[in-house]
């Protein structure tokens, strides 16, 4: 599968017809792997797809990365299923075009939580929770993809939410934020979460704003707490659940419980799974007449 | 230097003492998760203020995520209060009572970076005393722990220190097999320690076999890297603009994660917390790794891409440190490659650097 | 427990709009003991702060021979400035310092000095002009004393006052332009970029001369290569640096220019040291 993708990232780079190809490399231990750019075809050899490639390399699409000032007229990027959801998310939302990306789609078999779970094999005690359930496996919107793209039904809800949230929405209200409290006061404010993440594209974040400072900089409890609860709100409808802010968390939180309790949330309101279509618009910007409105009494 | 031997099981019984006699402990423990055993849970474990003996991991897992760094440079230090009453303004100093403290279990490496940091907060630099740091820092005490597992990360050795290193440490235990720890009393601090922990304490410790568990432990690292050349690399300017920086660093996305987990970043921001006409001053962590940490109000910023910002990280690391503080900027913990979401690693601008200053023809090296 | 992070509370004693945007503090501490154990030279800076928005760096832009107050001058362009903007007279501002080296007016005896501004970086020089200005009328210590500001148009011109006042004092040249466009039908200055004015209008004679340059990092980077193309060598020309800063006491670590910090070890800087330090400003 591999030798194809390489073969078709030096086609484009010879032809021309890419300045970039962003996808994965061995990392410095044998866990990890790392993001690499690749510009000369020779370098394509470079390229794994393997259950060790967790990151979400679209984030290199956002510009708060630089993207627009790098000056790539065509960029081509290695991209497992979820990923391509964050690019076609970041379409929809107008912050890329779709002809300035060249996605090769890889088959994939689900990816380890963190590089710390990996030992070997890809099984049940260490697959992302984002994994299991999910249906872009066979990814859905592709410039190319290594032999026959069968057609998948993605049309159900998600399944993909992390057994931890129904555990937390069953706790006790004050167990439940007694629970966030610990977690919380380790947040040092490193914004690793807000990084990572593909759909964390403001030129500035509300969180940096100075006039007036909406967010407590500080990692005291009201700072950590609205600098959460603040995010996890830009994220509604938004995220398309690549979990990666957990996973680059530095103090083990699991930032993420918040985004994929709201995607619950928004499927079972709107029956929308952001990510999907270039064309559909994002629900709380749209009006439609069958939109839900018992939430107003 | 006196030593003794320490049953590793009283561990829980010496944190019980030092509670007793009124001191503040901090030690490692493992955090509550949701769900213990669930794929995308990890064991979260950190230095955090005990009450008893009990659940400690002392000497069990290898680094707490937050290393001491918090415990003496706080995340958020309240500088003062102010209170406006028209047009005057009254300062209220705010009162700081810092209790004793000890903590226990910090790793060689840990405890090797405090006088870092001690070179960064006390007057020693342009004889500007931060009190905050330097009162706390006198009323802690350090009991360091020899690491016996070190991971794929730790490169300790390569920045002249061990897993066995005494080095910032008051009392320092070392596995000596049997389930039996030597004791080092290394400062007047950790004598006063030890003498709370009398009753445990027993006998003359066995230096022989504690140098020889060291040795085997060094034997463990696997990431070993050339340190000795990258000062001299780094002080030829010109160097400041080779192509390496770009190269390694266009793939860094800027996070703090691996200035906030170091050990010896000492890097803040001033800022006000205001509430109508009061307020506190504080100081709060802040990494060189932010886009607006040196954005000039002009517009212009110095490091105006990501690659210059850890460009500036392993300079403050490996020049600024030695050189201006006159102490190590790096003490080999590997916290910042653990932490990094792109695995950006700091050894290999390390080796990087190296194999550059001892192959200066070298054109390129890939 | 001295606490360094502490200010000492002024009364602003006087406020003077200089240019849209652009204001003069006159300070006076509030405190006595303070006031008298207060003392400073010239190219040091201090941190202001407006209680509730936090603490902004500016140079002392008087000079110390003046001491019955001191004098900021900032431009409004964030958090901290726009809360000192909203000030007025009898209000309280906090005060950290003075920080940072000085100009070595003792390596200047008997030279002359060309002082070269641009835009909003009048302040630090106007402290050290007036204060080698006072020093010559004491005891003749410097030679001929030079001025070449510009700003990007008339109305932008800061201290326009006191640039009236050196243009009428004998033994000082005073040399003022503007950018092209930013002039008005009385204008009676030069029109152009400072550099280039002072490369091809004014051409100082760099014997026995010492040119002291402040503004932004790109007018620096101009004004110097005009210089060394004048002839001046690299000790012959200083300048002192704005880089990002929040301590100003060497801890924070925001300011530094490879190992140097320039809060501790600058503001100030000959050619030469700059000459030294990486790319990194
Ligand atoms: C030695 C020295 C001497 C100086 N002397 C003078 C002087 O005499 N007069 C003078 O006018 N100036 C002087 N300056 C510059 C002055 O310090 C700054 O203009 C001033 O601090 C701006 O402060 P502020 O709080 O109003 O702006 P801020 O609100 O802090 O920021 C100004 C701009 O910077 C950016 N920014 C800052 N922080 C952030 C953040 N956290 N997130 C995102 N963006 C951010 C924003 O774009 C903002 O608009 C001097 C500087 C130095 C170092
Ligand atoms: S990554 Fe973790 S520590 Fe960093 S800001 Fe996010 S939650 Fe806090
Ligand atoms: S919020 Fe977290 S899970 Fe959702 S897209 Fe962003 S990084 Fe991924
Ligand atoms: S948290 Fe909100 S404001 Fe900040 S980058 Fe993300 S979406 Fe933008
Ligand atoms: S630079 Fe990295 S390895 Fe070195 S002390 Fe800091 S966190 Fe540890
Ligand atoms: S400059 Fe950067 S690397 Fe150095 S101490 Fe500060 S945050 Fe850490
Ligand atoms: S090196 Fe890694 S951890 Fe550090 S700022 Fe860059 S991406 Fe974040
Ligand atoms: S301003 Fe804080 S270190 Fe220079």
């Amino acid at each position: 599968m591999i030798e194809q993708i390489r073969n078709q990232a030096r086609q484009l780079l010879e032809n021309g017809d890419v300045d970039v190809v962003i996808g994965y490399a061995e990392g410095s231990d044998p866990s990890r792997t790392t993001p690499i750019f690749i510009r000369k075809a020779e370098d394509v050899e470079k390229l794994i797809y393997d259950p060790r490639c967790i990151n979400s390399l679209p984030l290199y699409l956002n510009k708060r990365h630089e993207y627009t000032r790098k000056g790539w007229k065509k960029t081509a990027i290695i991209g497992k299923g979820c990923d391509i959801r964050a690019i076609v998310q970041l379409i929809a939302e107008n912050q890329l075009k779709r002809d300035e990306i060249y996605i090769l789609g890889v088959p994939c078999e689900g990816v380890v939580s963190h590089p710390e779970k990996w030992d070997g094999s890809l099984h049940d005690g260490n697959r992302a929770s984002k994994c299991i359930g999910c249906d872009v496996m066979i990814p859905h919107e592709t410039d190319f993809f290594p032999g026959e793209k069968p057609d998948v039904d993605r049309s159900s809800p998600y399944e993909a939410t992390s057994k931890n949230v129904a555990t937390l929405m069953e706790l006790e209200l004050d167990k439940r934020f007694a629970f966030w409290r610990t977690d919380f006061d380790r947040c040092f404010k490193c914004y690793a979460c807000r990084e990572v993440c593909p759909h964390c594209s403001c030129n500035t974040c509300i969180t940096d704003e100075t006039m007036p400072s909406w967010i407590d900089p500080a990692a005291h409890k009201k700072g950590v707490f609205s600098w959460h609860l603040t995010r996890a709100m830009h994220l509604v409808g938004r995220c398309t659940g690549c979990g990666e802010c957990t996973r680059a968390c530095p103090m083990g939180i699991q930032v993420d419980l918040f985004n994929q309790r709201m995607k619950e949330v928004v499927q079972e309101s709107y029956s929308y799974k952001p990510g999907y279509s270039l064309e559909d618009k994002h629900p709380l910007i749209t009006y439609k007449v069958d939109d839900r409105e018992d939430f107003i009494k | 230097m006196k030593t003794a031997t320490l049953n590793k099981s009283d561990i829980g019984k010496c944190i019980d003492l030092l509670l007793q006699a009124d001191l503040r402990v901090i030690a490692p423990r493992l955090q509550p998760q949701v769900d213990e055993d669930g794929p995308d849970a990890l064991e979260v474990l950190t230095f955090t203020e005990v009450k008893s003996g009990e659940g400690h991991q002392v000497g069990k897992g290898l680094l707490p995520l937050n290393g001491v760094k918090e415990f003496l440079f706080a995340k958020h230090e309240p500088l003062f209060a102010y209170e406006k009453r028209g047009k005057k303004i009254e300062i209220i100093p705010v009162h700081h009572e810092y209790p004793q403290t000890v903590i226990i279990g910090v790793r060689p490496c840990d405890a090797a970076s405090i006088a870092s940091l001690e070179s960064v907060f006390s007057d020693a630099n342009a004889g500007f005393e931060d009190p905050f740091f330097t009162e706390r820092r006198s009323r802690t005490t350090f009991i360091t722990y020899s690491c016996t597992a070190p991971d794929s990360s730790c490169f300790c050795t390569s920045v002249e220190l061990s897993p066995d290193s005494a080095k910032g440490s008051d009392l320092h235990l070392t596995e000596i097999g049997d389930g039996r720890l030597h004791v080092e009393v290394i400062t007047k601090a950790g004598e006063a320690v030890a003498k709370q922990l009398q009753e445990l304490l027993k006998g003359e410790g066995d230096q022989a076999t504690r140098e020889k568990a060291g040795a085997e432990v060094t034997e463990k690292l696997t990431r070993i890297r050339d340190s000795a050349p990258i000062m001299d690399w780094l002080m030829d300017t010109a160097n400041f603009d080779d192509e390496m920086w770009q190269r390694l660093g266009e793939k860094c996305i800027g996070c703090g994660a691996c200035t906030f987990v170091c050990p010896t970043c000492h890097c803040f921001d001033i800022v006000d917390e205001n509430k109508g006409s009061k307020g506190y001053r504080v100081k709060i962590w802040d990494s060189c790794q932010f886009d607006h940490f040196t954005l000039h109000a002009s517009g212009h910023n110095p490091r105006d891409w990501q690659y210059k910002r850890y460009r500036n990280r392993f300079n403050c690391k490996f020049k600024i440190y030695p050189e201006k503080f006159e102490t190590p900027g790096c003490v080999g913990c590997g916290r910042c490659i653990r932490a990094c979401p792109v695995n950006l690693d700091i050894t290999e601008y390390m080796a990087e650097v190296a194999h550059k200053a001892t192959n200066p023809n070298a054109i390129k090296a890939e | 427990m001295s606490n360094i992070y502490q200010p000492d509370l002024m009364t602003i004693t006087k406020v003077i709009q200089e240019a849209p945007g652009i204001k003069t503090f006159h300070l006076k501490f509030q405190d006595e003991e303070v006031a008298n154990n207060f003392s400073f030279e010239t190219g040091q800076f201090g941190e202001y702060s407006a209680f509730g928005a936090g603490e902004s760096t500016f140079c002392i832009a008087s000079s110390p021979t003046r001491p019955e107050h001191i004098e900021c001058c900032f431009r409004e362009t964030g958090k901290v400035t726009a809360a000192l903007a909203n000030l007025t007279e009898g209000d309280t501002i906090g005060f950290r310092g003075p920080y940072g080296n000085t100009f070595p007016l003792d390596d200047w005896k008997g030279k002359n000095l060309i002082f070269i501004g641009g835009g909003i970086a009048l302040p630090p020089l106007r402290s050290v002009i007036w204060n080698c200005l006072d020093l010559r009328e004491q005891d003749g210590r410097f030679g001929h004393i030079s001025i070449v500001y510009g700003a990007r148009s008339v109305q932008d011109l800061v201290y326009k006052r006191e640039i009236e006042e050196w243009n009428q004092m004998e033994n000082v040249t005073m040399v003022k332009t503007v950018d092209p466009g930013g002039e008005t039908d009385d204008w009676d200055g030069h029109v152009g970029f400072v550099p280039h004015v002072l490369e091809n209008d004014f051409k100082p004679d760099p014997e026995n001369t010492v040119a002291i340059v402040c503004g932004p990092p790109i007018m620096i980077k101009f004004a110097f290569e005009a210089l060394e193309r004048l002839g001046f060598k690299q000790e012959q020309m200083v300048t002192t640096m704005e880089n990002r800063m929040k301590c100003g006491l060497g801890k924070c670590g925001r300011c530094n220019i490879g190992s140097v910090y320039v809060c501790i070890d600058g503001p100030v800087f000959t050619a030469t040291q700059l000459a030294a330090l990486p790319n990194d400003f």
